[in-house]
């Protein structure tokens, strides 16, 4: 495949894109929550640096090149996140008219649906200002549900050094987010 | 308040985030433009290695003409004074090439990595900052000067100085190296810096060990073979001699004994307090902490050792291992990754009941576990 790549052998983009595109998209609406305009540009950007990686041979082989799709997946993600809170287009704390109707005919319960929601959304911002390194640890590991050996493969680490950095990363979030509780009670 | 509240409490969170509904209905569904662009990028990709490579030819042979030129140069230098132009030629190599270190050899699982800490390709030209970390395999880097360092395997070292201003340095984290020196004019220097000391040469052949579960009160050990090393540690100065080693005699292992049970979390450490008793509790915390750490590396050391035997086709040594260390720490923080590599190995030593109890069980300790699914399979190829 790496030969294939060399080349610009393109059956090997059809099977790359086949391949790894369920992966891909599926670590972009895990991080995201949802498909964003952007979704089909940050998919190709997935794309574009997966290629550029294994044509490099960047890529440690140390996990399965699914995996590795999806971490390059995220990375995107996070920073698209990381850009959006800077901008303030604050995406998701409300919710689309038709999610509502859609939400009041599945008969759940709309008010808790609504407060997970922006629940979650908070941990998405609080989390896209964190160090890179520790969010994409967090993310990585308790988002995702990669193993520690695997993130620290995909981190280019060594185990200790993304435990660290995980251990660091859910602090901080934490610590982030009672701040900002504790904010909003005193408002 | 205990540590780990607000990390549970941000698990919790993140678990929901991870359980978050979403759109699966569109998933993976192809999309033909997508598709060419992604075409077009390896077509790129492809062109600008080949242009890439025409650009090599044209600066090789650049380089070649500068040498000649070079060449003709200094044979006309070496008639005044050979010995002193091979020493200034020496030094000012070490000064003229930059980020010009490349590993000479390399075997097994290795990782080469920029000052950021991401991947680079093995052939890459490595400057300061730059660094090199080996799983189940070892490579060598060779300095301007000629020095050889030969990285055994679970090592992790960075390039701190790769020959500016007469001085070429490496840091070594964890692990061990093997260094031949060739006799350096003076005044560059080659030295090795480790958590806890620095190793200064100018001519020989030495081993420098950092052993994070080492019970002699310094992680680090140095063997000089040949020559004599200069170690700097806690502001003492030591000379060693061919044949010696640092530290010289095992110190007690009671330090290392009399330190409280192995912390789950390495923790960052705190501030210097004011009151003697908080400034004792907040050592004893550094303490604990820094047993933690080494706790964490040896486990990371054993659970890669079995992971290169699994590699190597020695399933049965690597299940031993495995059983070893889970028996061992059986409060580890890799115990996951432990307990998948065992259902793993089970399954491909045919041990198939076995396999599946343990996969059953996993799945009983880890629910959502990042195996869930393999273990999953395995559980119900024996029901």
């Amino acid at each position: 495949m790496f030969q294939g790549i060399q080349r610009g052998d393109e059956r090997i983009a059809v099977e790359l894109y086949h391949r790894l595109l369920p992966a891909i998209e599926g670590s972009l609406l895990r991080v995201l929550g949802r498909r964003e305009s952007d979704h089909e540009d940050l998919v190709q950007m997935a794309f574009e640096q997966l290629i550029l990686t294994l044509s490099r041979q960047s890529y440690a082989q140390a996990c399965s090149l699914k995996t590795w799709a999806s971490s390059i997946a995220a990375h995107l993600a996070l920073k698209s996140l990381r850009s959006r809170y800077r901008q303030r287009r604050v995406f998701n704390s409300s919710v689309a008219v038709h999610e509502l109707a859609e939400l009041d005919a599945s008969g759940q319960d709309l008010e808790r649906t609504l407060e997970s929601r922006q629940s979650l959304e908070r941990v998405r911002e609080q989390l896209a200002q964190l160090a890179p390194a520790k969010a994409e640890a967090v993310l990585l590991h308790d988002v995702l549900g990669h193993g520690l050996t695997e993130v620290a493969a995909l981190m280019g680490s060594s185990v200790a050094a993304a435990q660290t950095r995980l251990s660091r990363g859910r602090r901080e979030l934490m610590e982030r987010l009672q701040k900002l509780e504790s904010a909003e009670v005193g408002r | 308040m205990n540590q780990r509240d607000p990390e549970s409490k941000a698990q919790q969170l993140l678990e929901a985030w991870r359980r978050e509904p979403i759109d699966n209905s569109a998933l993976g569904v192809q999309d033909q433009q997508q598709l060419q662009a992604v075409a077009k990028a390896l077509r790129g990709v492809a062109q600008s290695r080949v242009q890439r490579r025409r650009w090599r030819r044209v600066t090789a042979a650049l380089a070649v003409a500068a040498a000649v030129v070079g060449v003709g140069l200094g044979s006309r230098m070496l008639s005044r004074d050979r010995a002193r132009i091979e020493a200034h030629n020496r030094a000012a190599t070490a000064e003229a090439a930059p980020g010009a270190l490349v590993l000479a050899e390399t075997e097994g699982v290795l990782q080469v990595l920029d000052a950021r800490g991401q991947p680079l390709a093995r052939a890459a030209r490595l400057g300061a900052g730059d660094g090199l970390e080996t799983r189940a395999g070892a490579a060598t880097l060779t300095f301007p000067s000629g020095a050889q360092v030969r990285a055994a395997s679970l090592t992790h070292l960075a390039i701190q100085s790769p020959g500016l201003e007469r001085r070429e340095a490496l840091a070594l984290d964890h692990g061990s190296v093997e260094v031949e020196v060739p006799k350096l004019p003076q005044p560059v220097e080659f030295s090795v810096q480790t958590p806890d000391a620095r190793v200064v040469v100018h001519g020989t052949h030495f081993t420098v060990q950092v052993d994070p579960s080492s019970h002699t009160g310094t992680l680090t050990r140095v063997v000089v073979e040949r020559g004599l090393v200069e170690v700097l540690a806690g502001g003492v100065q030591s000379w060693v001699k061919a044949g010696e080693q640092w530290p010289a005699a095992p110190e007690s292992a009671a330090v290392e004994r009399a330190l409280p049970p192995v912390d789950t979390e390495p923790a960052e450490l705190a501030p210097a307090p004011a009151s003697p008793s908080v400034r004792r509790s907040a050592q004893s915390s550094q303490r604990r902490s820094a047993t933690g750490r080494r706790a964490l590396a040896i486990e990371n050391r054993l659970l890669a050792a079995a992971l290169a035997k699994h590699k190597a086709g020695d399933l049965a040594g690597a299940l031993q291992d495995i059983d070893r260390v889970i028996e061992q720490h059986p409060g580890s923080l890799l115990m996951q990754e432990m307990r998948v590599e065992r259902f793993r190995l089970l399954h491909r030593l045919g041990r198939s009941s076995e396999a599946a109890r343990e996969a059953r069980s996993y799945l009983g300790d880890y629910r959502d576990g990042y195996a869930r699914e393999e273990a999953r399979s395995l559980a119900l190829e024996q029901p």
